[in-house]
């Protein structure tokens, strides 16, 4: 779906925020981005949807490499993004013409543009509020009517760039259980960029970026076992992955868990 | 300096399609030096009720005192009452103005018309508290990292010394680093004494490893009031809020129902790992030997 | 505080008057205001309040909420009416004090003036209240349409008022909240002179400004994000389209103008 070599990004300061990065993103894959603030993984994320054309390097996104601005519309068509500030992203005053406004733009003909955006709002779930104005929502509900804008376009791959930083806990359950269905039944690979560990539990495959580069990649089993590197990359792993540890220090061998039901199950087979 | 909410009721936009009772009748007290951690989804009325406690709300129906003053009475100072409950907004950096991170933070002092040199004294001191460096002073607050920011601001809040400090979601947005020093930074200030500390969070995890109280809020009324571990003994209740509890607890209770002896008002991760060990630890032994 | 302010604001329904083409809302707001401009009689005045109240009990929005957009501008009102009342020196003086006169014609004036403003705004508010903001530049964009032939950027302006008509709940929410966090650290924006309150106004303008500029970057970035390049080769969801109901409500117009008219005679 998305393949990048050497892929680099500098900032007109000068700033190299993305420093010759090679990865793949593959069809259909849940695939999450950790990195601490400034690790470059927003910029890595702007590279993806041509919102920024890389100053070294290549990014392929589905089949297509940006090269100007028509190119770049082209690959936005395919690869979606939704943003972390709910407010800063919804356009229009009506929830309904806001998951219009990235289809007017395709120029794609109104019934169609009804069509999808009535499709879209009952994906995620927002049919009801569907003439509501977008600022008497709360925070999970406008991350869910901007999901509905991007999946409108019927793009292939979604970035989300740590869309539920803004939420509570329960907008983020409530995005979070949007996305991964969509990642399941509808298809969209998914590019999951957080700061919560338990999120990117959930992924099938992680990322961790730092100053700019891959610092390390893996399941998050892998990932999450190496707990002392991703301390020092400024990050932290999930709860239940730190009290396995502790558990083996104590000389308790809790093996390969990573939720608090994998704990319960395996805490049971050791007991028995 | 106690704080008493006595059956305090606050409407917003009464008479209009807008109204919303945001506090329903909530009663609750804070002694000197208590560290409290209120929690409860996005409009559950925690941040309506935090404004209560320095007048910039005042309710509807009933009374909020501090330090035995009714803020509700005419002649009460004001300034006086925002000066002695400090109060840190949510994503506070977002008030910044000035054109020195050292003037931004001496907004507060100079507003209660101290002399410069107290007010210098005080700037020093509370850029020392969040851990901003004295060459920080002089940049503008505009060129910092976000976290940065957030440091000046709440400096700025507690340049004013104030008894009680309130903070709004302090660690919101902030990445997992950001999150544990900022939340190390108001452990520490609780730690040095003499004041109050009351932290708005939603995340349970971070309340139950701070806080020896817990108000949970749920539409606009005080659902528990209780220590950590009582208030995690209501699992269910507190997922029907939208709140879960931290997994350390979520564990533990599951593991009871499995009929592991783990001790009561065990959540904390060391605690838990050694409560585990000492259940399975018989049978362990065993095996090895 | 902030919040109350209700002028402009959208109120979603589902009445006639909602569904009445965006563009017959603005030709009829425009006719009334003309109308208002051509009474001169306090009968004129009561037919067209009667017109404002008809159309605000079809919305369902009620007298009481627009009657709370007209708080906004009393002072203006207020100010309309005195300068009216002292400065016009024609017609039978009723009181004098040095150069101050106050006459039955400028009373009278005065009247009319406050009585003229207090319509019109109650009047466009009906406009803004039933016509959601994008329906409302849509509406525009579509009237203005011709005058692209001239160069004229009718659809870059459309977006233009309807982001800013987008952004202006959340910047009030914005403004409300910064204030009472500067409050927090002891300011104080009631007190005081005009100088003193200006400058009291800094610590709430300058964070407002810088909060703006990044919510414009990040909207730009988000809305180029989704394909946005202007309003070439753009399609709308909602094509207007006039129907009976707007040719229903161009007759009323017709009949409150047909009926100032005749009163025109009467005081």
């Amino acid at each position: 779906m998305i393949k990048a070599t050497g892929l680099t990004y500098a900032y007109e300061d000068g700033f190299d925020a993305v420093r010759g990065v090679d990865f793949e993103v593959y069809e259909g894959e849940f695939l999450a981005i950790l990195g601490h603030n400034g690790s470059g993984k927003s910029t890595l994320a702007k590279l993806m949807n041509a919102l920024f054309l890389p100053t070294g390097g290549e990014i392929c996104v589905g089949g297509i490499v940006a090269k100007n601005e028509d190119d770049a519309f082209r690959v936005r068509e395919k690869c979606g993004m939704v943003f972390q500030n709910p407010d800063n992203q919804i356009v229009a005053t009506i929830v309904e013409e806001d998951v219009a406004f990235g289809l007017e733009n395709l120029g794609v003909p109104s019934a169609e543009i009804r069509r999808r955006v009535d499709a879209a709002l009952k994906t995620v779930g927002m049919e009801e509020h569907a003439l509501s104005a977008p600022h008497m929502l709360s925070g999970g509900q406008k991350q869910r009517v901007a999901i509905a804008g991007v999946l409108a376009m019927r793009p292939e791959i979604i970035v989300f760039d740590e869309a539920t930083a803004m939420l509570d806990p329960s907008g983020r359950a409530e995005v979070m259980r949007v996305v991964r269905e969509l990642n399941k039944t509808g298809g969209v690979t998914v590019i999951w960029i957080t700061h919560f560990m338990e999120e990117a539990a959930q992924a099938e495959r992680i990322l961790v970026m730092d100053e700019g580069k891959i610092a390390m990649q893996g399941t998050p089993v892998e990932v999450f076992a190496r707990v002392e590197e991703i301390r020092a990359l400024g990050l932290d792993a999930p709860e239940m992955i730190l009290l396995a540890e502790e558990l083996r220090k104590r000389g308790v061998p809790a093996q390969n868990v990573m939720t608090v039901d994998e704990m319960v199950v395996e805490l049971c087979r050791l007991k028995s | 300096m106690p704080i008493e909410v006595v059956n305090a009721t606050y409407i917003y936009m009464p008479g209009t399609p807008f109204e919303t009772r945001a506090l329903d009748g909530v009663s609750l007290s804070i002694a000197d030096g208590e560290f409290v951690g209120i929690i409860g989804h996005t409009g559950s009325g925690k941040s309506t009720l935090v404004q209560h406690l320095n007048a910039l709300l005042k309710p509807t129906l009933g009374s909020v005192y501090v330090n035995g003053l009714n803020l509700n009475d005419k002649d009460a100072n004001l300034r006086d009452v925002r000066r002695a409950v400090g109060l840190v907004f949510q994503y506070p950096e977002y008030q910044l103005f000035e054109e020195t991170v050292r003037k931004d933070i001496a907004f507060g002092p100079n507003n209660l018309g101290l002399e410069a040199a107290d007010v210098e004294a005080r700037v020093r001191e509370a850029a020392q508290i969040v851990g901003l460096s004295e060459d920080l002073l002089d940049r503008s607050p505009f060129e910092l990292s976000g976290g940065q920011k957030r440091r000046v601001a709440i400096a700025g809040v507690l340049a004013m010394r104030p008894n009680v400090l309130v903070l709004d979601e302090p660690a919101a947005g902030l990445d997992p680093r950001g999150r544990r020093e900022m939340l190390a930074l108001v452990r520490d200030y609780h730690a040095r004494g003499g004041v109050t500390v009351i932290m708005v969070s939603h995340s349970m995890d971070d309340v139950a490893r701070m806080c020896s109280r817990i108000i949970v809020m749920n539409h606009g009324r005080v659902a528990f009031d209780a220590p950590p571990a009582q208030v995690f003994a209501h699992g269910d209740e507190l997922a029907a809020m939208g709140l879960g509890i931290p997994a350390c607890a979520q564990l533990a209770n599951r593991l009871r129902e499995k009929g592991f002896a783990i001790p009561k008002g065990v959540f904390a991760l060391e605690e838990l790992a050694g409560a585990i060990t000492a259940c399975l630890g018989a049978e362990g032994e065993d095996g090895h030997a | 505080m902030l919040k109350n302010i209700t002028l402009g604001q959208y109120f979603p329904g589902d009445s006639v008057v909602h569904r009445l083409d965006p563009r017959t809302k603005i030709w009829m707001t425009i006719g009334l205001i003309l109308a208002v401009f051509c009474v001169s009689s306090f009968t004129g005045y009561a037919i067209v309040l009667a017109y404002i109240v008809l159309a605000a009990s079809i919305t369902g929005i009620g007298m009481r909420f627009l009657v709370r957009g007209v708080k906004p501008i009393l002072a203006i009102v207020i100010i309309t009416f005195a300068l009216n009342t002292f400065f016009t020196s024609t017609g039978n003086t009723l009181w004098q004090w040095n150069f101050i006169r106050v006459t039955d014609v400028g009373l009278k004036n005065a009247a009319f003036m406050a009585i003229r403003l207090m319509l019109l705004v109650l009047g466009t508010q009906i406009l803004t209240l039933t016509t959601s903001p994008i329906a409302l530049t849509d509406g525009l964009e579509r009237m203005m349409r011709p005058l692209a032939k001239i160069h004229f950027p009718a659809h870059e302006l459309a977006m233009l008022m309807s982001i800013a008509l987008r952004f202006v709940p959340t910047l009030l929410e914005e403004a409300d909240k910064t204030m009472r966090a500067q409050m927090a650290r002891g300011a104080d924006f009631e007190s005081g002179n005009l100088m003193r309150r200006a400058r009291a106004m800094v610590p709430l303008m300058v964070p407002l400004f810088v909060s703006a500029f990044r919510r414009a970057d990040e909207l730009a970035l988000a809305m180029e994000a989704r394909c946005y390049r202007g309003g070439t080769g753009r399609t709308r969801m909602k094509v207007l389209k006039y129907a009976r109901i707007d040719l229903m409500a161009f007759l009323t117009l017709a009949a409150l103008i047909v009926c100032v008219v005749l009163v025109r005679g009467l005081i």
